[in-house]
């Protein structure tokens, strides 16, 4: 890969400045070859200041520039498409790519291979894509990615091979069922009985949520001689039977 | 006879023995390579070609007597495009799409109108200004990948959903993605729409994929995002056991498509309408392979279970 296109690329591409120049020439409506020209025209413009202004050896060839010109209309229609932050995840992995690739490239190993014979490189590239093209079978990414179904496999067949761990498996999936429901349930209302049905009035079944208590002179928890007011019994409701609720 | 011969070999040859029973699951799974290897099998280039053209795929299907979506119009070059009037021409509710488009790119859907005006399900205005730039977008091929110049685009009256499937989904239109080999549907999924996919069917926006079981037609499995769920979580329907509606017919026409193409392995997408029933709307030369992940299933097993030979 060329060094120029990686580091216009990577200059131009993600840049908020080029966006809204590509925004803006989206909102031309113009044909898809038009717009590339003009695009071209732009990165020619923001490379030969870029060589101005940092007074380096970048190179505004006509290579380096189609490319920067198609990574910046690939970056702005992924980000219409998938959204701002996976477009720069996927440009930081081309990106990361580009540079491990650019190491490999420059490394002294390569370049003494390459310096040795220059048909070395293109015959080993040749050997190795004659082998790894025949390969038919799954990719190391996919051993990730169908991971569950063997898993999901090998548990139906140790369910099979012994019934009790079947039970056991069910039982942790039951427990876990019950514990996203409580966790899901909301949070019972202060001050107040929580009752779902006739049998929370069951003696083991009653829940009690704490009750804060707030001094105040009117309160009941006072008693005042002479003071008007209920009789001070309990500070919950009392609850005897179902219809009570 | 020499088949015979291998297959008794294969049988007796004691390094075959020593595989174990993980390294024959890891064998069900149809990994992208082995796709590939199907796809350059099966599916000549002309009928790849022709797959990819959604213009050039109806007519193909609609020659073998298969229900498609219907069509309002197909505009192919700018002097077309000059001619049309959408305020003339076109419904109240309509679907604009490009002809060799991807992944839901460049699809304009409108679903009523008012005057010279229409408006998207989400209530979005749509001018009839507008609605002729996009046209001229798709014509001149901006949603067409970087490869093409120039595209069709293909004017569809809107499906509406059957009621069944539409209840179970908050907005947007289902549809059935069914793998195929030759004449033999071997996998199926349903793809619902989400309000976190905004009304679309596609799973990486957060869609939710459900397998189904090809003999009854009822959901066996539900996964968003790789989390299996059992209700979806806009409408709280249980998905579980949901029978598709006209499954066999469904299991008809997914059988049928490649063939009426020209493609020996393919994934059919079906919709199914509140008048029509099932209906083709594209037929797939390079399916992907996540079905089987939502499913559950591998799909080389399944392939290798109406006799074709991985080796």
């Amino acid at each position: 890969m060329d060094r120029n296109v990686e580091f216009a690329g990577c200059i131009i591409a993600p840049s908020d400045n080029d966006r809204t120049v590509d925004e803006s020439l989206l909102k031309l409506r113009m044909t898809r070859v038009g717009f590339l020209g003009v695009l071209i025209s732009l990165i020619v413009l923001v490379l030969v200041a870029l060589l101005m202004i940092l007074d380096t050896e970048l190179q505004v060839d006509a290579f380096p520039v189609i490319v920067c010109a198609l990574v910046v209309e690939r970056w702005w229609k992924q980000v219409g498409k998938d959204g701002a932050k996976p477009a720069a995840k996927m440009a930081f992995n081309t990106f990361l790519l580009a540079v491990v690739i650019e190491f490999v490239m420059v490394s002294h190993f390569a370049l003494a291979l390459i310096e040795w014979s220059p048909l070395l490189m293109p015959a080993f590239t040749a050997v190795a894509i004659g082998v790894l093209g025949r390969y038919r079978g799954l990719r190391l990414s996919e051993l990730h990615r169908f991971a569950p179904i063997w898993l999901e496999r090998r548990r139906q067949a140790r369910a099979r091979a012994n019934p009790d761990q079947l039970e056991l498996d069910l039982e942790l999936e039951a427990e876990a069922v019950i514990y996203e429901e409580r966790r899901a349930a909301p949070a019972p209302l202060g001050a107040m009985w929580v009752i779902s049905s006739p049998d929370d009035l069951e003696p083991g079944r009653r829940r009690r949520v704490p009750q804060p208590i707030q001094p105040n002179a009117m309160a009941q928890f006072e008693p005042k001689p002479g003071m008007p007011g209920r009789p001070l019994i309990h500070n919950a409701w009392v609850i005897r039977s179902v219809e009570d609720v | 006879m020499l088949g015979l011969f291998r297959k008794q070999r294969r049988n007796n040859d004691p390094l075959r023995r020593l595989h174990s029973p993980q390294l024959d699951r890891v064998d069900e799974i149809l990994g992208i390579n082995m796709r590939n290897a199907l796809i350059a099998k099966y599916n000549p280039r002309h009928a790849i070609e022709r797959a990819r053209d959604k213009v050039a795929a109806k007519r193909a299907l609609e020659a073998a007597g298969i229900s498609c979506t219907g069509t309002v119009a197909v505009l192919e070059d700018n002097q077309q495009v000059a001619n049309f009037k959408p305020s003339r021409d076109m419904p109240d509710a309509w679907a604009i799409k490009p002809a060799r488009g991807s992944q839901g790119d460049g699809i304009l859907l409108a679903v009523r109108r008012e005057g010279n005006t229409w408006f998207r399900g989400s209530g979005t205005p749509l001018p009839e200004d507008f609605v002729m730039k996009h046209i001229q977008k798709v014509v001149d091929g901006g949603f067409s990948g970087d490869s093409a110049a120039e595209d069709a685009a293909l004017i569809e009256p809107l499906i509406i959903a059957d009621p069944a499937l539409s209840r179970i989904v908050p907005e947007g239109l289902p549809d059935l993605r069914v793998i195929s080999l030759h004449y033999t549907p071997l996998m199926a999924m349903v793809r619902l729409p989400t309000i976190e996919s905004d009304g679309k069917a596609n799973l990486h926006q957060r869609a939710i994929g459900a397998g189904i079981d090809m003999e009854t037609g009822k959901i066996t499995r539900a996964v968003v995002k790789g989390t299996p769920i059992t209700h979806h979580p806009d409408t709280g329907v249980n998905l579980i056991g949901f029978e598709i509606p006209g499954w066999k017919r469904v299991l008809e026409l997914a059988s049928k498509c490649g063939p009426a193409v020209g493609l020996g392995y393919c994934g059919a997408d079906i919709v199914l309408d509140v008048n029509d029933g099932p209906l083709v709307i594209e037929v797939n030369a390079h399916p992907g392979i996540e079905i089987q992940n939502i499913c559950q299933a591998g799909l080389k097993a399944r392939i290798a279970a109406t006799g074709e030979d991985f080796r």
